[in-house]
C-alpha cells in the first residue's frame, strides 16, 4: 500500500502566495470582512487537511474551489436569505484606513486605489457619472436611466465601458507606472469620441 | 427577467468582467447568482474576473475622486466643457447651420414654385412634445413660416447634449464623419442677417397652400 504524499507545506506556501487573491474571492461573494476572516480560515485548514490528494499543477484552481465551498457553506449557514445590503457603498466601504477590523487590508492596496482615483477622473463625463450614481449614491440603474433620460442599456453601456477602461488604465499603469497616466488620458478621451 | 437572464448567460461567455460585475452589484436573482456560483468552481478566467472585479469596486467605492460633486452639478449649471464635448456642439451646429441651408434654399425656391408639398401644413402643427431628437429633421423640414422658426431650429440642435447626436449605443458615431464646409456656414449667416434686416414681408406673407392650387 502506497503512502500518499505530503502537500501540506506546499499548499501551505501557496495559500500563502494567494491569500489576497482567495481574500477578495471570498469578499466578493461574502461582502463582509468578518467573514471573509473566517472562511479564509477554514479554507486553508480544509486545504492542508486534504493536501495529500492536491495535484500540484492545479493546485491553484482547487484551492479557490475549496474557498468557493466555503463560502457558499458560510452564506448557507447564515442564511441564504439574509436581505441584500441596500446600500452598496455599505458593502465595498470598507475603509482600509478604518478602524474596528472591517479593513479591507489584504484585498486592496493603497497604490491600486491610489490609481482608480486617478483614472476615475479620467473617464469620459457620462461614465463617471453612472460610476458615482450607482456606487455613491446606490442607485438603481433603472433609475439612472430615468434620471439621466436615457436608456437603460445605454446606462449599462457606459457603466461597462468604464469599468473596462479603468481596468485598461490599471494594466497600463502596473506595465508602465510612468506612461500609464497619459497613455490611458487618451483611451478615455477616444471613447467621449 | 429573461432579458436579464440572457445578458448574464452571454457575459458569462463573452465578458467574465461583466458577469462579475453584475454578480457583485446584485443584479442577478438567486437562481441567477447560483449559477453564477456554480461556473465559478470550475472557471479560471470567472475567478479571476470576479477577483478583479472586488478589487475594483472596493476601490471605486472608496474613492475620493467620487465626492459627490458631479451628481450635484448636473442639477444645476452645465458643468465645464470640456474640448471633446465642445467638438461635438460645434458639430451639431454645423449640422443645424447645413440644414437651415438647405431649408433657405428650399424656401427661396418654393416662392417661383408651383408645387407646394403636402408635408408643410401636416409637420407645421408639430406639438413642441413632439420635437424628439428622431423627428427634429422632419420639424426643421416643416419649418418654413419664417426665420424665426428656422431660429428655433437652429437653437434646439445647438441645445443638444453632445451625447444625443451619438447613437444611443454608442457604437456608431455617424455624426463624427460629418462635416459641413466654412464657405456653408459663411453662406448661411448672410443670408439669416439679410432676411432678418430686410424684414421683408413677402416672405412670411406666402400665399396659403390652397391658393396653390388655383395657379
Amino acid at each position: 500500500m502506497r503512502n500518499k504524499p505530503d502537500n501540506s507545506d506546499l499548499v501551505k506556501d501557496r495559500c500563502v502566495d494567494l491569500e489576497p487573491e482567495i481574500r477578495a474571492f471570498l469578499f466578493g461573494i461574502l461582502r463582509d470582512t468578518h467573514e471573509v476572516e473566517d472562511a479564509f480560515q477554514r479554507t486553508v485548514v480544509k486545504a492542508i487537511e486534504a493536501s495529500a490528494d492536491v495535484n500540484a499543477e492545479t493546485l491553484r484552481g482547487w484551492l479557490f474551489k475549496i474557498a468557493l465551498n466555503e463560502a457558499r457553506a458560510f452564506k448557507r449557514s447564515q442564511s441564504l436569505a439574509k436581505a441584500k445590503i441596500e446600500d452598496w457603498k455599505q458593502q465595498f466601504g470598507q475603509s482600509s484606513t478604518a478602524g474596528g477590523g472591517a479593513s479591507l487590508d489584504g484585498i486592496i492596496s493603497a497604490e491600486r486605489q491610489e490609481s482608480i482615483d486617478s483614472a476615475v477622473m479620467r473617464l469620459p463625463k457620462n461614465q463617471r457619472e453612472v460610476i458615482e450614481r450607482r456606487m455613491r449614491n446606490g442607485q438603481k440603474f433603472a433609475d439612472i436611466a430615468i434620471e439621466m433620460n436615457r436608456p437603460l442599456g445605454t446606462i449599462l453601456t457606459w457603466m461597462r465601458r468604464a469599468l473596462n477602461s479603468l481596468r485598461e488604465m490599471q494594466e497600463i499603469r502596473e506595465l508602465n507606472p510612468d506612461a500609464g497616466h497619459s497613455a490611458s488620458g487618451n483611451s478615455a478621451a477616444d471613447e467621449n469620441r | 427577467m429573461n432579458d436579464k437572464s440572457h445578458h448574464l448567460a452571454t457575459a458569462l461567455i463573452d465578458d467574465p468582467n461583466w458577469a462579475a460585475f453584475l454578480y457583485l452589484s446584485d443584479e442577478l436573482s438567486v437562481e441567477e447568482a447560483r449559477l453564477f456560483e456554480d461556473q465559478l468552481a470550475d472557471r479560471e478566467d470567472l475567478q479571476l474576473a470576479l477577483i478583479e472585479t472586488t478589487r475594483q469596486l472596493a476601490c471605486l467605492a472608496n474613492s475620493d475622486a467620487m465626492d459627490g460633486q458631479f451628481v450635484a452639478d448636473q442639477a444645476s449649471a452645465p458643468s465645464v466643457i470640456n474640448g471633446s464635448e465642445m467638438s461635438w456642439r460645434f458639430k451639431a451646429g454645423a449640422i443645424a447651420a447645413g440644414l437651415v441651408a438647405c431649408l433657405a434654399i428650399a424656401v427661396f425656391s418654393s416662392q417661383d414654385s408651383v408645387d407646394t408639398k403636402p408635408a408643410y401644413t401636416e409637420a407645421t402643427n408639430t406639438k413642441p412634445a413632439d420635437r424628439t431628437p428622431d423627428n427634429r429633421e422632419q420639424l426643421s423640414l416643416a419649418a418654413t413660416d419664417g426665420i424665426e422658426a428656422d431660429t428655433e431650429v437652429l437653437l434646439a440642435w445647438l441645445n443638444i447634449p453632445s451625447e444625443e447626436v451619438v447613437d444611443e449605443d454608442a457604437d456608431i458615431q455617424i455624426a463624427s464623419d460629418l462635416s459641413v464646409p466654412d464657405w456653408m456656414l459663411t453662406a448661411v449667416l448672410l443670408e439669416a442677417e439679410d432676411l432678418d434686416a430686410s424684414e421683408d414681408s413677402s416672405f412670411r406673407s406666402l400665399p396659403p397652400i390652397k391658393n396653390s392650387d388655383s395657379i
